[in-house]
């Protein structure tokens, strides 16, 4: 496993991440052999919504289980006290992240983690506008400067990777957290650059774009249950303009890729801006071949060339 | 849509405001439709045509009365004094339709125009404020087709918000560059065929039957809801056919919490 520098964290953390988002609902027994497996390989990096409690409790079980609480580097997302489906600068900073309820979700993620310090904590769905708003940097810096985050940062909304531009050059976050994959690459035009300049860390999610980048047999998508989320988000138009272009993609994994998540993970990988990436785990198998996937490095040059034809989402 | 489709019932504002209200209130559609003299036949035509030929430019009123706000825009633009008498004579309309638009809700409205076209309108949606009450008069000139109406029974929600979970960010960056370098929306989404296709027939797949939606007649002015914690909003979207030609766009706007 390789070790890449979380921005001005000054955190080293594995360049493979878990990301946390199906652990609530998993089996605990796959779950506690998934982070086994992964702990072994080296991993030392989780993702996880703060408010996600399921799954903060299973996590945390498993790390004391595994004596693993201080070899974890754990990225938190603060969840807001207002829910909305998408970002708005109509709902200010003072009402979705003020600094006691910050502090509150802070405080009780890394009690039931049983974890003395988180290495990021994030707002999530970060709009622009918040950036002179509110309490929020007052209250993640106090928490800084008292040992129990490492770094600040925001995690940018779907596709948002404007909304990130201002907060990095600002020098106000150590890092930041955004979707980076074939079909949404305008990170590695914009984001990028801003962050290696300023020292600012990445974690790159929805490597896979939600599992469709691991496409079944003849690129088909995996059929998802019917409560997973994933469900409705993939309506019947997008998921067959999504399987049009993976099928066309399929054609492009050439060794030493053995499939299309390979190839997926390792072009998510390639910018030597990203810190890690975040990609969720479910089963043992499927750490092995992510750490398979990762052995071979970023892709040359030429192959991120011709995958750059494939963008969609941006 | 067809050369037949239906049209909006048009609303005559001598009827009163209190009739229009009951009106916006109960309509599924949400929306009304103000009939409004062709460009030619308007004694500010010549003003309005030179405006147009300043496209990009976007202007609140904010506490300005209309014909200071308008003089703002046109001695910046056209020159210090020019079309005075002209000018004047819009600011006269403006005020009048944005007091009938207040009195909707008791209140003052703000107006703003417009010259720049935003790509994001043409995906169906609704316009939202924080009051109780709220409703939108638009009176677009010149431009070669009218708002597109559609009823909330035929937006289908769970795709609708599927859909803008991915494309609500694209759209807004979509906004800003052609704001900003004036690009045609057919390049810069070149690798977005699909989406150019909804956005040039009006087709979405949250849409459940593309038939029933209803056209503004073009250079009329309309008044829909807006959506807000008390009421629905109307769904709406602009016409492929604007993006050359946005026209200049009267935005008046009335919200209230009494």
């Amino acid at each position: 496993m390789r070790f890449r520098r979380l921005g001005r964290t000054g955190l080293d953390i594995s360049e493979l991440a878990i990301g946390t988002a199906t652990l609530g609902t998993a089996d605990p027994r796959e779950a506690a052999a998934m982070l086994a497996s992964a702990l072994a390989h080296g991993i030392s990096a989780v993702e996880i919504d703060a408010g996600d409690r399921a799954a903060a409790d299973l996590l945390g079980e498993i790390l004391r289980r595994e004596g693993a609480r201080d070899r974890v580097h754990v990225i938190a997302r603060l969840s807001s006290l207002v829910p909305f489906d998408l970002p708005s600068p109509h709902v200010p900073a003072d009402r979705a992240y003020p600094g006691r309820h910050i502090r509150a979700e802070t405080e009780a993620l890394l009690a039931r983690l049983g974890v003395e310090r988180l290495a990021l904590q994030q707002l999530h769905a970060w709009c622009p506008e918040w950036l002179n708003e509110g309490d929020w940097h007052e209250t993640l810096a106090r928490l800084r400067a008292e040992g129990k985050i490492a770094g600040i940062g925001v995690s940018l909304f779907d596709h948002d990777v404007a909304a990130g531009l201002e907060i990095v050059a600002s020098g106000a976050i150590d890092a930041v957290e955004v979707m980076h994959n074939i079909f949404d690459q305008a990170a590695s035009a914009t984001l990028f650059p801003l962050c290696a300049r300023h020292a600012v860390g990445v974690v790159a999610r929805s490597p896979l774009y939600f599992g469709a980048l691991a496409p079944g047999p003849e690129g088909r998508m995996r059929a998802f249950a019917s409560d997973d989320w994933r469900t409705g988000y993939f309506y019947d138009a997008h998921r067959r303009e999504t399987e049009a272009r993976v099928q066309r993609l399929v054609q492009m994994v050439e060794p030493p890729d053995r499939s299309l998540a390979e190839l997926a993970l390792r072009f998510s990988l390639s910018h030597p801006a990203v810190s890690t990436v975040a990609v969720g785990m479910r089963t043992p198998e499927q750490v092995e071949a992510n750490v398979g996937a990762l052995r071979h490095g970023p892709l040359d040059p030429d192959r991120q060339a011709a995958i750059a034809d494939h963008k969609w989402l941006c | 849509m067809s050369e037949s489709a239906a049209r909006l019932a048009r609303f005559a504002p001598e009827q009163g405001a209190g009739a229009a209200r009951a009106l916006l209130d109960e309509t599924p559609l949400g929306a009304i439709e103000l009939a409004r003299p062709p460009l030619e036949a308007l004694p500010y035509r010549d003003f309005i045509r030179a405006l147009l030929g300043r496209p990009g430019f976007k202007l609140d009123f904010n506490r300005l009365a209309p014909d200071a706000a308008l003089a703002l825009v046109s001695d910046k633009l056209l020159g210090p004094g020019a079309f005075a008498r002209e000018r004047a004579l819009l600011a006269a309309d403006i005020a009048a339709l944005a007091d009938f638009a207040g009195a909707l809700v008791g209140t003052r409205a703000a107006v703003s125009i417009r010259t720049s076209f935003a790509p994001g309108d043409l995906v169906w949606h609704v316009d939202r404020v924080n009051e109780a009450a709220a409703f939108r008069l638009l009176w677009p000139i010149g431009r070669p087709a009218g708002m597109r109406l559609t009823a909330a029974a035929n937006i289908d929600a769970d795709i609708y918000r599927a859909y803008m979970r991915r494309e609500f960010p694209l759209l807004g960056q979509m906004d800003t560059r052609v704001l900003q370098t004036g690009a045609a929306i057919e390049t810069l989404w070149a690798h977005r065929p699909a989406q150019l296709t909804a956005m040039a027939s009006g087709r979405f797949p949250f849409l459940r039957d593309p038939e029933q939606e209803f056209e503004v007649t073009p250079g009329a002015a309309s008044i829909h809801r807006v959506q807000t914690p008390a009421q629905p909003g109307a769904w709406h979207r602009s016409s492929w056919a604007n993006r050359h030609a946005p026209g200049m766009q009267i935005v008046i706007t009335a919200a209230s919490d009494s």
